[in-house]
């Protein structure tokens, strides 16, 4: 089953999607703050225009280019043309749903090679009942895509993704080939930052900061909020969160020459 | 070791000793049975068969027959026969045969203790050939299946001869290498396993043995990771389901209703096999229990030697004659003289403390006596360490041991043998369990014995006095009650979490389970989405609450003599009456001096030293009242139903001398109170009541504590839940006149004193027809000489000083509470309670009545006395609610193309709303309503850190 197409959100400059802080001294990248209100505002729009029922489930789907600045992106601009990067927002570590999937990948048919043809595309599930729709989506897009990316994700997202496909009783690929990036930051940067976590590397790797960032642990209770209540900054402020992620991930796939 | 039982006999025996006092005041005996042989319908195959033989056994008991032809045709079942009747190999064969049909099968055994799943998982062993484990490390190491890999290709693999054999059904002849026996992997999963083999037993083994508590918090909240377990399912056994009554068996039974679901949404429909010791109602417990109809199999075909139950009163002696010899020293002459002449004797004692004195002054009669003897009795009781105890258990088994001075620790169906002679010290309680622990005794070819050694108390003197009453009556009914609303709500939560649950099912849960999903969806616990209750907790529910009312707290006790040594362990309220600074603590007959009992690390320390003398604890009861959330007047009685807390305190110890058992003198204990804060029913007779109690002579308060005693017995029926569930105090501190309280013995009460309030005409015209029609003269533990002790906690070592029921009273006062014609006593008080009822009298000339009582209410509550009132600090109510989020409807779509608003993804702000297919909601009374919010206001208190933490940080920017 394929995904039905859904419009694009508006294309947004990835770094319009920051602030350009101050350079802290001459010679360094200026300091990119990610979080910039324009960012919140393209997800915002793209939002709406995502409901999409299909046979099998009705869920959310947000979709964007990768971003104009990506061509011009030291690292982006490198983006090979195959590959899954993916990234999960969860309601605990198991035996809990999840109800995003962040999936970053080449577009078909691409409108261009590079790192234009990429796009992000969020999985939402709208409420608890949506889960097993996004899965069915995930299934979908990622059995054509190797090798798949993620940060964490041979500890963490693929084991999660098979005890959730299990529960609803899907058939979840599995990837010809995984690349694990926390394992391969470890081996570079063991010692050298003070930790692996994505946004320390982040920060030290990429000259981004982020502002207003939900913090991992409240996005359970901002996402029991959103179901509740229907409020969308909640799920905004979820949804940057990941596709931040996301974005990292990509830029540390390139950097770390696993690309 | 020389026997003797050909040359002296054990009822000779027996009878020759209590020749000059007369102990032995009542026989029973019970002629030998032949064993009733059955075979199955359809024979076993030889892979069991074979096994079997080597075990010697070469055919099986009728009713072993009989459960296995009902397991097999798929029938629910639950085996109740008698001790050592073979009841394992009822559940063990079929369950063995399947995983020899399909190697890939699994089968879930639940124990009530670790200690009977080990002991199981040792009788599994024997199906397996020497030197084969149960759990072989490494895939490799086992020729039919190499683990995961070898999913899905079942059999198929080398053995291909010994699975179509095996399918076959029986085998004569085949001699295939695989056919000798069937393969499998079984292994005990509990908090005793270490992590890394819990990943191979939750992949690999075909039979898991574990106790409903970790099933409940340790293997259902995960049942994802448990798929493949889950779905290859086909049995589920569950042993000694006796045990699960009560607050237990409510909680069980609901991990029962959870575990179901489970199964059925991996596919797996698993037969439900339980096993039972002799209760009136297995069939129905079982039922209520699994929650599926059940057949019951009961002819029990196992052999017996002859049997003697024999009644012993200690001796009367001195002036009056009014006090008889200690029982517990004429159980010691018992148990001495037992052993001397060979014959494998258990005692039963109803305190840890009692267990390690008896022992060592059966010790010293038996040093004295020479042999070698001293050395091999031991005692055996909660409190040692488990691999202590597994050594006991076997050298009792082995023989090697003759002699086990035990607690009820030993009731459970741990195999130990069968014993020679098994010796009482008190009334157990219940019926029931007087037959689990005389079935300790029993030899199959010889004869055995079972003493019940009665003392000085209303109840076993009554017994001594009325043998026939125990043997004539049927052994108590379990009952439980899986519809319980606040043990429900918890469930739900947890049950919500695994699977979420379809408002279509939510009636399965008992008639109020739709209401108590509203009430959590108000307190944002659970949300209804598309007709499906899903959980929105952030713990996991099932961490929040235990299955048991028993205390969670495990004090280690370490005896740093040379190193520091962990010896035992020891629950809280245990610890304070145990291990406080000066106590002697005794394990194994050595002394020891507790120096410090830390209570943040919960650790007692002490030290090995020679001391000639124990200590004994002795607490105050005492319980506080707050004030009333119901309150009315029944006829003229005043009734009211609130919260409370029964606080113990442990005040002082007594240091006795051993052997003379002189005092020694007097020590203080510093310790906090031991809490529990729950809900009670309570009422107080009016002073016209008590009046005409008074002018027959009769002290009102002996009456009430009669009627306390038959209440705890008439509301368990009333509200189904177990007689242990509830506690009485009769006192009048809290409202200035003689009041009996009922309160549930569960941390926040479970609303069984808040349906007595409501039903309390019918409960107390049952207990007046029950006192009424008892045949008893002066009360009897039918009636009003309950045995159950009004303490906190079912600890046998805590014991209260017991007030002596009297029946005649009770009558009096429950006619005039009633408004009947008045009832005249017909037997006169005797001996020191009519002195005290003179006295009472005499004092009551010359003061004001609200006085008199004053007099007798010295027993319970005199140390802190009645300032505790209102100690129900939590009753505020208010805590800890939250409120539905103000709603600031969503901007949704504001921002987005007009066009497109009405497909919007961030939809409004959403109600709550019901699925339409979802049946009519019946209401909570409004008191349990409240009673459920408080409830749900203590687990949000109780919930580290807030449940909705936001945070909007403005200027902090990176990391």
């Amino acid at each position: 089953m394929r995904i039905p197409d859904v419009p694009d959100g508006p294309r947004v400059d990835l770094d319009a999607a920051a602030y350009l802080d101050e350079a802290p001294s001459a010679g360094d990248r200026p300091r990119l703050i990610l979080g910039h209100p324009d960012a919140d505002r393209s997800i915002r729009t793209a939002f709406p225009l995502a409901t999409i029922d299909f046979p099998g489930g009705e869920y959310c789907r947000i979709s964007h280019p990768l971003g104009v600045g990506a061509s011009s992106d030291p690292e982006l601009s490198q983006l090979p043309t195959s590959g899954l990067l993916f990234d999960l927002e969860t309601l605990g570590f198991h035996g809990r749903p999840l109800f995003l999937i962040g999936i970053l990948y080449p577009a078909v048919p691409p409108p261009a090679s590079g790192p234009d043809a990429w796009r992000v595309v969020q999985l939402l599930a709208r409420d608890y009942a949506e889960e097993e729709a996004i899965l069915e989506a995930f299934a979908d897009v990622a059995a054509e895509q190797t090798p798949w990316v993620s940060f964490n994700g041979k500890t963490f997202d693929l084991p999660f993704l098979r005890e959730r496909a299990r529960f609803h009783h899907l058939p979840l690929p599995e990837p010809r080939e995984h690349l694990d990036l926390l394992h391969a930051a470890r081996r570079v940067y063991k010692g050298v930052l003070p930790n692996c976590r994505l946004q320390t590397l982040e920060s030290a790797l990429f000259a981004r900061y982020r502002y207003r960032d939900l913090p991992g642990d409240e996005i359970p209770a901002a996402y029991h909020d959103y179901v509740r209540t229907g409020e969308e900054e909640d799920m905004v402020r979820i949804l940057r969160h990941n596709r931040d992620d996301l974005v990292t991930l990509a830029r540390l796939h390139v950097h770390l020459g696993s690309a | 070791m020389p026997r003797y039982h050909e040359t002296y006999p054990l009822l000779e025996l027996l009878e020759n000793i209590a020749r000059e006092s007369g102990q032995m005041v009542h026989v029973q005996s019970q002629e030998e049975r032949d064993p009733v042989y059955l075979d199955p319908e359809r024979p076993l195959p030889e892979s069991l068969a074979r096994p079997l033989r080597e075990l010697g056994i070469e055919r099986l008991y009728r009713h072993q027959a009989q459960a296995i032809d009902s397991i097999r045709s798929g029938k629910n079942t639950v085996v109740v026969t008698g001790t050592a009747s073979g009841k394992s190999l009822c559940y063990n064969l079929p369950v063995l045969e399947s995983i020899g049909e399909d190697p890939r099968a699994r089968a879930l055994y639940l124990f009530p203790t670790k200690a009977l799943s080990q002991d199981q998982l040792k009788v599994l062993r024997r199906f397996l050939p020497e030197g084969r484990d149960l759990m072989p490390a490494g895939r490799a190491g086992r020729g039919g299946r190499t683990g995961r890999d070898g999913r899905g290709a079942g059999g198929s693999r080398g053995a291909g001869g010994r699975d179509a054999a095996v399918r076959g059904g029986a085998v004569p002849g085949l001699s295939f290498p695989g056919a000798e026996h069937i393969d499998f992997r079984a292994g005990t999963y509990d908090g005793d396993t270490p992590p890394e083999l819990r990943t191979r037993l939750r992949d690999e083994a075909n039979i898991l043995l574990t106790n409903p508590d970790m099933l409940h918090a340790g293997v259902l909240p995960n049942h994802g990771r448990w798929a493949e377990f889950f779905s290859r399912l086909s049995y589920v056994v569950i042993d000694e389901i006796h045990v699960y009554r009560g607050i237990f068996g409510s909680h069980v039974s609901n991990v029962m209703r959870r575990l179901r679901r489970i199964c059925r949404h991996h596919g797996a429909d698993p037969i439900w096999i339980c096993a039972s010791a002799t209760i009136a109602n297995p069939g129905g417990l079982a039922e209520d229990l699994i929650g599926d109809e059940v057949n019951v199999v009961n002819e029990d075909g196992s052999p017996r030697g002859r049997k003697h139950f024999v009644f012993w009163n200690p001796p009367n002696y001195g002036p009056t004659g009014m006090e008889r010899r200690s029982s517990n020293l004429e159980a010691k002459d018992l148990f001495v003289r037992l052993i001397k002449e060979g014959y494998q004797t258990i005692a039963f004692v109803k305190a840890r403390l009692l267990a390690e004195v008896l022992l060592r002054y059966c010790q010293d009669d038996l040093r004295n006596a020479g042999g070698g003897l001293s050395s091999r009795i031991r005692a055996y009781r909660a409190g040692y360490l488990p691999e202590e105890r597994r050594k006991i258990e076997s050298a009792l088994f082995d023989g090697d041991l003759l002699g086990v001075i035990s607690t009820n620790a030993l009731e459970l169906g741990i195999d130990v043998g069968s014993l020679d002679a098994a010796i009482m010290v008190g009334y157990p309680g219940t019926i029931a369990s007087t037959w689990q622990q005389a079935g300790r005794a029993g030899r199959r070819q010889s004869e055995s014995v079972a003493i019940l050694v009665g003392h000085n108390a209303p109840i076993d003197q009554y017994l001594m006095q009325n043998p026939d009453y125990f043997f004539q009556n049927n052994p108590e009914s379990a009952v439980l009650d899986a519809g319980n609303p606040h043990i429900l709500l918890n469930h739900l939560r947890c049950a919500t979490h695994e699977i979420p649950v379809p408002v279509t099912e939510e009636e399965g849960y008992g008639d109020y389970a739709p209401a108590i999903l509203d009430l959590l969806q108000d307190r944002e616990f659970v949300r209804q989405v598309k007709g499906k209750w899903f959980n929105t907790e952030n713990d996991y529910p099932a961490a929040t609450f235990s299955l048991r009312n028993s205390g969670e707290n495990e004090y280690t006790i370490v005896d740093t003599t040379e190193s520091n040594k962990v010896i035992g362990t020891i629950d809280e309220p245990s610890a304070f009456t145990q291990v406080h600074p000066q106590a002697v603590y005794m394990h194994d007959a050595e002394t020891y001096l507790v120096d410090d009992l830390d209570l943040s690390e919960r650790v007692a320390y002490l030290h090995k030293a020679d001391i000639d003398y124990y200590t004994q604890a002795i607490s105050d009861i005492y319980l506080a009242a707050s004030e009333p959330d119901l309150g009315r007047v029944w006829r003229d009685t005043s009734v009211s139903f609130g919260e409370c807390s029964i606080h113990e305190k442990v005040t002082m110890f007594k240091k006795i001398k051993f052997g003379s058992r002189d005092s020694l003198g007097w020590g203080n204990i510093e310790l906090p109170d031991i809490r529990l804060h729950t809900t009670a029913l309570w009422f107080v007779p009016s002073a016209e009541t008590l009046r005409k109690v008074l002018d027959q002579g009769r002290v009102p308060v002996d009456g009430l504590v009669g009627i306390a005693n038959v209440l705890c017995e008439v509301i368990a029926l009333h509200v189904m839940c177990d007689a242990h569930d509830l506690g009485t105090v009769v006192e009048m501190k809290n409202t200035g006149g003689p009041t009996v309280f009922v309160y549930d013995k569960y941390p926040g009460g479970l609303g069984y004193g808040r349906r007595a309030f409501h039903q309390l005409e019918p409960v107390l015209e049952a207990a007046l027809r029950l006192i009424e029609g008892c045949p008893c003269l002066e009360g009897c533990p039918s009636c009003v000489g309950s045995p159950l002790p009004p303490s906190y906690g079912t600890d046998p070592d805590v014991f209260t000083k017991g007030r002596i029921p009297d029946k005649e009273a009770a009558l009096v006062l429950l006619h005039a509470m009633f408004g009947h014609d008045d009832y005249v006593p017909r037997i006169p008080l005797e001996g020191i309670r009519a002195k005290r009822a003179e006295l009472i009298a005499a004092r009551r000339k010359d003061t004001k009545d609200d006085e008199v009582w004053d007099l007798e209410d010295g027993e319970s509550s005199e140390g802190e006395g009645g300032d505790g009132k209102g100690g129900g600090s939590a009753k505020g109510g208010k805590v800890g609610h939250r409120g539905p989020s103000p709603r600031a409807r969503g901007k949704a779509g504001a921002s987005g193309g007009a066009g497109t608003a009405a497909r919007t993804a961030a939809r409004p702000a959403r109600e709550p709303e019901d699925a339409p297919n979802r049946p009519p909601v019946r209401p909570l009374p409004e008191d349990l309503r409240a009673k459920l919010l408080g409830q749900i206001a203590r687990l949000v208190e109780s919930q580290p850190g807030p449940r909705r933490r936001r945070s909007f940080p403005t200027e902090r920017v990176g990391g």
